[in-house]
């Protein structure tokens, strides 16, 4: 007897799926680690923090706007060029989770080329788009 | 001498330590939430009495109740926005964008198991995921214009309406669905999971596609505007309005997360409204509160953990309220 697939949709394996686990799967246990890690580099003070540690109490109830005065206006994707910080360092992990779920989506656009699904790839295509759209930086807001 | 998990001593039953640590666990965890506000009130002040990582740890400690409490309430990340900026001394920007990370961590960990086993489905999440993580951008953007006194009101608001829906929502374990929705067809949304009650593979399908589907936007809103997980408001539309068994409801709901709250958390990052000291001792909490709470789920009575959430829920609520006035 032909053993049934988890993934079944009635008779379908839907192989989509299959491939998204594998990407979040792989993911979640290297971003969860990354997150460790460079928290353990910022809070053991191998990195100084751009806002020290100590003096975070100071800030830390104050509005975003104020709070990013403070440490100097670094808003988008600036925080790459000062991973030199421990602060910022600690980004490498929390942008890499925040990826996940794209690069989820951009493995099982192939698959769902293959298998000519056209209205569900349309849907991965642009979601994808929302998500780079977001990530991004080019939207902006403020008070 | 032990009878059917009953210690029996001097003819006298009583209950084994074991169990009675169970039982004072979610009171306890619930109770420790809010037992530390005075310390961490005077700590708000200009001088501050604890060190950075007093306090990282006490969020740490509190983050593991609230995992404990969130996987037994069956309310995912929701608890975390409303008790941490009411007991915390941060401004609710960095509350929300840790609140979003904890949450979209938490389903990123969860949806592997979930896809696997059947009880999320990709084909019924991906429609309603590009909806609510449109919308989720755009609540993004409308917290980060508003006044922070206007949001606090709205946290507050938000909260109480989930306290009721709370109390007054039906569920229903296997929804009876009319087929021949064409959305449903055409995008042929549908599946098989295994009832382990039933010993059996349980097909389904969804309707009433497009109110499901405008309902998402909503959701996406408030999610993105407010921070909080959405698993309250998406077990509701999946299961009541289209149909979605209760456990595929609920396994869709935790992987919908990894889209709707994605898309938020980002913009939150750019604006950097993430201060990595709070959201790593969250994250890491939360985690394993959750394992925890997995671990005692079966030993739990729903009905208690369910009243103590929504006592937890008001009480935030009233306090988001306050702080939204200026009181």
């Amino acid at each position: 007897m032909k053993k049934r697939s988890p993934y079944a949709t009635h008779e379908t394996p839907l192989r989509e799926a299959e491939q998204y686990v594998r990407v979040l799967d792989t993911g979640v246990k290297i971003g969860l680690g990354i997150l460790l890690i460079t928290f353990f580099v910022y809070a053991a003070g191998f990195l100084p923090g751009n806002i020290p540690l100590a003096d975070l109490p100071r800030y830390r109830h104050l509005p975003l706007k104020e709070f990013v005065h403070a440490q100097g206006g670094h808003t988008g994707w600036s925080w790459l060029s000062l991973l030199r910080y421990g602060d910022f360092f600690s980004y490498t992990g929390i942008a890499f989770l925040a990826g996940i779920t794209t690069i989820a989506y951009l493995r099982i656009v192939p698959v769902l080329f293959r298998k000519k699904e056209r209205i569900f790839l349309l849907i991965v295509v642009i979601e994808i788009a929302v998500l780079l759209l977001a990530a991004s930086g080019v939207l902006h807001a403020g008070h | 001498m032990l009878v059917n998990d009953r210690t029996i001593i001097r003819g006298r039953w009583r209950p084994p330590l074991s169990a009675c640590i169970r039982r004072l666990l979610v009171p306890v965890s619930a109770l420790s939430v809010f037992a530390v506000f005075p310390l961490l009130a005077m700590d708000a002040g200009s001088a501050p009495v604890l060190p950075w990582w007093g306090w990282a740890l006490i969020l740490f400690v509190i983050t593991i109740g609230l995992g404990i409490i969130a996987v037994l309430g069956g309310v995912g990340g929701v608890l975390f926005v409303p008790i941490v900026s009411a007991v915390f001394p941060f401004h609710i920007d960095f509350v929300r964008g840790a609140g979003l990370l904890m949450a979209l961590s938490g389903s990123l960990s969860a949806s592997p198991a979930l896809l696997r086993k059947g009880l999320a489905n990709i084909r019924l999440a991906l429609p309603a995921a590009l909806i609510a993580s449109t919308a989720s951008i755009a609540g993004a953007f409308w917290r980060l214009a508003l006044p922070t006194n206007i949001v606090q009101i709205a946290l507050g608001a938000t909260i109480f309406s989930i306290a009721v829906v709370m109390l007054l929502a039906r569920k229903s374990l296997f929804p009876a669905v009319r087929e021949g929705n064409p959305i449903t067809q055409a995008l042929v949304i549908s599946g098989v999971y295994h009832e382990p009650s039933k010993k059996e593979h349980v097909p389904w399908t969804v309707f009433r596609t497009r109110r499901g589907f405008f309902m998402f936007i909503v959701i996406g809103l408030l999610a993105g505007m407010l921070g909080l997980g959405a698993g309250w408001a998406n077990v509701p539309v999946l299961n009541l309005i289209m149909g979605a068994p209760l456990k595929v409801a609920v396994g869709t709901s935790m992987f919908l997360l990894s889209s709707t709250d994605t898309s938020a958390a980002w913009i939150f990052i750019n604006r950097g409204a993430v201060l990595p000291v709070m959201l790593i001792p969250s994250v890491s909490g939360m985690i394993i509160g959750t394992k925890i709470g997995a671990l005692l789920l079966p030993r739990v009575k729903p009905s208690v953990v369910r009243w103590i959430v929504i006592v937890m829920l008001c009480l935030a609520g009233v306090r988001a309220l306050l702080k939204g006035f200026g009181i």
